[in-house]
Order: C-alpha cells, then structure tokens, then sequence
C-alpha cells in the first residue's frame, strides 16, 4: 500500500511539472517593461559619457519581467553578489537576475553598441 | 556644537568603539581648537570633530594640526557663499539615513575619489565604512605616497545603485588596485602597470582595521579575496553591520 501511494505522488508530482512546463511554453501576449538603461564610455563603475568610438549601453529590468526571467535561468548561482541570507542570483552569460527580500527582482544586460557584443549590465 | 555632539553620540551608537571619555576629550578639543582658530562656522568644527572623533588614537596636537590646515584652505565640506552681509554655509550632504558623503577628495588626504554620480553622489557611508575609510587612509598615508581610489559606496537613501545589484546598506565600497605608476585612473589585475604588493597591502589594512566580510577580487595571488566575475580592475570590499 506504502509503495501506491509513493508511486502515485511521484506521478502526481511529474504530471504537475510536465503541465506547468506545458504552460510555460504557451507564448505570452507582450507586456509593458519597467526598467532603466544608460548609455556610457568606459567600464561599470567607471562610467564616463559616450564617445563615438565607445558607446555601451546598460540594461536594468524590474518588476514582473524580472521576475519571469528570474524564474527561467535556474538554477541559483553561488555565491551570491551580496551574501545575505534569503537573497538569490542567476546568471547565464552575461545575463544576470538578483532577487533581494528589499528590492525585489533586478536583472541586468548590457551591449557593446559598436560591436553589438553582449557586456555584463551590473556588477556587485 | 549641538550638531557635533550629536553626530559623535550616533557614532558612538551606531558602532564606534571607544571610551566615553575618550569622546568628551575629543570634543572638548574640537571645541577648544575651533575656537583657537576661529572657525567660522559651527558646521567646520561640526565636520572635524566627526572625522577626528572616530580615530581614537588621534591625539588633541592631532586634531590642532589639522584644523588649522583645513581652516586654512577654507574648503573641507564647507562651502560659504556670501550675500550681501549674510553668510550662508552648507554642511555635508546627510541621507535620510544619517550616513554622511565620504569627504571628497580632502586636502591631504591618502584618497582620491572616482565614479558615477559625481560630487559623492554615491558615495554615502555608513558610520563603520567612513570609520574604516579614514583609518586605512591614515595608516596608507604613513607607508605610500600615492593615494588609492574610493568608488560606489551607497547613494542617498540606500536607493538601489545602477549597475550594481549591491551598494545599498553604505557598508560595500569599490575601490581600484594601485598602480605602479602612481597615476588616479582603473588599472585590471592583469595590466603591466597593475602593482600587486601595494594592493595587496592595501587590502591587508582593511582587514586591519575594519570589520571585512569579503573582498571581491580577481587577482588570485591575494590571499583572502574571493573570485567574482566583473571583478577585474576593482576590488569590493563588504564591511560586516
């Protein structure tokens, strides 16, 4: 009886998942984006004003977006920037999401825009 | 002097160790010193009993010295415009938090600053980190002539920092590696004019004389930093609270 019913929720359990991956991949209307960006020169951190030879552009996303691109680049990276307890990071690339109990979901990219290279949008 | 003594009494709460006698002296001292040279406003006498109460091994000669330096060059934090026959002063920004702007390039001073915003703007601190700040400026100035680069610390409020996922709580700081050089601009790890021994000593002081949770660095032959990405022409330094 115990191994019917630890069958039954292992199934229970992959059927769930295999549904809600089924949702995830129903495409989404487009949604309105809350964010921020800065054109600059030079490094992160080191911002000076764009030139015509060296003009990079920083990416910030919050909100709802974040949070959804958040939750699609598991798993969490370690350590995270911050090492506070209950905050989180995930990176892919360049790409770069940070939750925090405070400020909720960050994530950062950035471009190269005379090359169109992918840059990191953030540091620490 | 009610502001100073204010100020002093909140480092005290807020994490500055030392006696209360010690404290009193101090201000006693500013108080005395200021009024030797005539300050011309209370925000000077302000602004120096905060910087000298927090290094405890400063002695009253210490702080006498530098008073009449400061008084001297008539520009530290204090900005005087006069109108007519009025004199209007401004002291240094304070956040609603209370943390204060790292003093901007003081004279004299072991330091210079760099980044974005400019004129402090993200550069508040938390009472810990400007403790930290002075002191590893006092100890750097007696060992090397050059001065070390002070970066992103907080921004008002503790706002979220652009192009930083951390630099909120006043306590993490970026600073660049030395050069060998000398000269005040961004140097990586890996460049030819980048002077490991000096960073590291630098560093060391931090963990001298400050509470370090973690430094972020990429340069490997520096015990105690941590590897992280974006780490290659700063180092992060994050205080304990």
């Amino acid at each position: 009886m115990k191994k019917i019913l630890v069958m039954a929720f292992a199934l229970h359990t992959v059927s769930s998942t295999v549904f809600a991956d089924d949702k995830d991949q129903a495409p989404r209307e487009p949604a309105p984006l809350k964010g921020r960006y800065a054109l600059y020169a030079g490094e992160l951190g080191e911002k000076t004003a764009p030139t015509r030879n060296d003009r990079k552009l920083a990416i910030e996303i919050t909100g709802q977006a974040a949070k959804d691109m958040f939750e699609s680049m598991y798993p969490d990276y370690h350590p995270t920037c911050s090492n506070e307890r209950g905050d989180r990071d995930r990176r892919k690339g360049q790409l770069y999401c940070a939750y925090s109990v405070q400020v909720g979901y960050r994530c950062f990219l950035g471009y190269d825009l005379r090359s169109g290279k992918t840059i990191a949008g953030a540091s620490c | 002097m009610t502001a100073a003594a204010v100020v002093g009494l909140q480092l005290l709460v807020q994490g500055t160790q030392f006696h209360i006698s010690h404290f009193y002296r101090l201000l006693n001292c500013a108080i005395s010193t200021c009024m030797d040279f005539q300050c011309e406003t209370i925000e000077l006498a302000c602004f120096l009993f905060l910087e000298f109460s927090i290094l405890a091994k400063l002695d009253c000669k210490d702080i006498q010295l530098r008073v009449e330096r400061v008084n001297r060059a008539s520009q530290f934090l204090v900005k005087k415009r006069l109108r007519g026959n009025a004199v209007v002063s401004e002291i240094a920004p304070q956040d609603n938090r209370g943390y204060f702007v790292l003093p901007q390039a003081p004279e004299g001073a072991g330091y210079y600053v760099y980044g974005t915003p400019p004129n402090g703007g993200g550069q508040y601190a938390h009472p810990s980190m400007m403790t930290a700040l002075i002191r590893v400026e006092r100890a750097w100035q007696s060992i090397d002539r050059r001065r070390f680069g002070v970066g992103n610390i907080s921004l008002a409020g503790g706002t979220p920092f652009p192009g930083h996922s951390t630099h909120r709580s006043g306590l993490e700081v970026d600073l660049r590696p030395l050069r060998k050089d000398g000269a005040e601009v961004a140097v990586a790890w890996s460049h030819i004019a980048y002077d490991r021994e000096a960073t590291a000593k630098l560093i060391s002081l931090f963990r001298s004389y400050a509470p370090v949770e973690l430094v972020y660095f990429n340069d490997t032959k520096i015990p105690g930093v941590t590897l992280f990405v974006n780490h290659d022409n700063h180092f992060h330094v994050k205080l304990r609270f």
